[in-house]
């Protein structure tokens, strides 16, 4: 780390700059990953880090210390991704919303097969390969399951982070997986990972297509 | 039950007297261990393979050197 030379400038920005080192640059990995898992794209997570960690410090003096300066972090991303970022960024193709959505509450449970052999395909799929299926989720969904998945967020954090209710964030959160979980699913099927049979099938509501 | 289900995965309960209920309807209605299964197997998948991503040492000095830059 190139150590900026202090003596040269004030004594409330050194303390600001020192108290920056300090408690907002250790959880550059987790912002990090927060972004990869966003924006499904390593260039565009490289962005999105810079802009938020050059907010961060230019803002730093209203930043309440004490608090949690991980979810400090995380909303000016997330900010940033929504006002500034999204609209130029390289998104993969996006399903509806709306479509996702219906087509996921009418999966029932026990129209989704579950055994050794899928969890043996989901694990011949590559990290790209699953950031790339995540990325095809609705952003609601895919923010509360990267928050708790991932970042280890608790429900009450992420709950103030998206400003949700906390029983959202467990609904949320347990059609998330199932979504992502039939999307890896399918994407794996489609590379030949997995093979479909009668017994080893997720169906589909046909009313939902 | 799915509410309390999730919470069980993410050892959310606050009512840890549901615990062996749930663990005994995961392994007795099939409903539920599907779910269970859905549901625990993503949550795996995801801690495994992406909690260690790192940001490039690149961008850390990009980052540090913009700061420095700010205030120099």
């Amino acid at each position: 780390m190139d150590v900026i030379e202090l003596k040269d400038i004030d004594s409330k920005t050194k303390q600001l700059y020192e108290d920056f080192q300090r408690e907002a640059i250790p959880h550059m990995n987790a912002v990090f990953n927060y972004a990869l898992k966003i924006t499904g794209d390593e260039d565009d997570a490289n962005d999105l880090v810079q802009e938020t960690y050059l907010k961060a410090f230019r803002f730093f003096d209203k930043f309440e210390k004490g608090t949690n300066c991980k979810a400090w972090l995380f909303r000016i991303l997330k900010n940033s991704y929504i006002n500034d970022y999204r609209k130029n960024a390289k998104e993969p193709n996006k399903v509806d919303y709306e479509d996702v959505q219906n087509f996921y509450e009418n999966i029932q449970p026990n129209e989704i097969s579950t055994n050794h052999f899928e969890q043996d395909a989901f694990s011949k799929l590559l990290d790209d390969e699953i950031t790339k299926v995540m990325s095809t989720l609705p952003e609601d969904f895919r923010t509360v399951i990267i928050l708790s998945d991932i970042e280890g967020f608790t429900y009450e954090e992420i709950s103030e982070f998206v400003d949700i209710p906390v029983g959202t964030v467990r609904s949320r959160l347990h059609r998330a997986r199932k979504m992502l979980y039939s999307l890896l699913y399918d994407y794996a099927k489609d590379k030949g990972y997995v093979e479909r049979n009668k017994n080893n099938s997720i169906k589909k509501s046909k009313k939902n297509k | 039950m799915i509410k309390d289900l999730t919470e069980y995965i993410d050892e959310a309960l606050t009512d840890q007297k549901v615990c062996p209920m749930i663990l005994e309807d995961i392994q007795t209605d099939p409903i539920i261990s599907k779910e269970y299964h859905v549901q625990k197997t993503v949550k795996q998948l995801l801690k495994e393979r992406f909690a260690k991503n790192c940001p490039s040492k690149k961008l850390f000095q990009i980052i540090q050197n913009k700061i420095n830059n700010s205030i120099s």
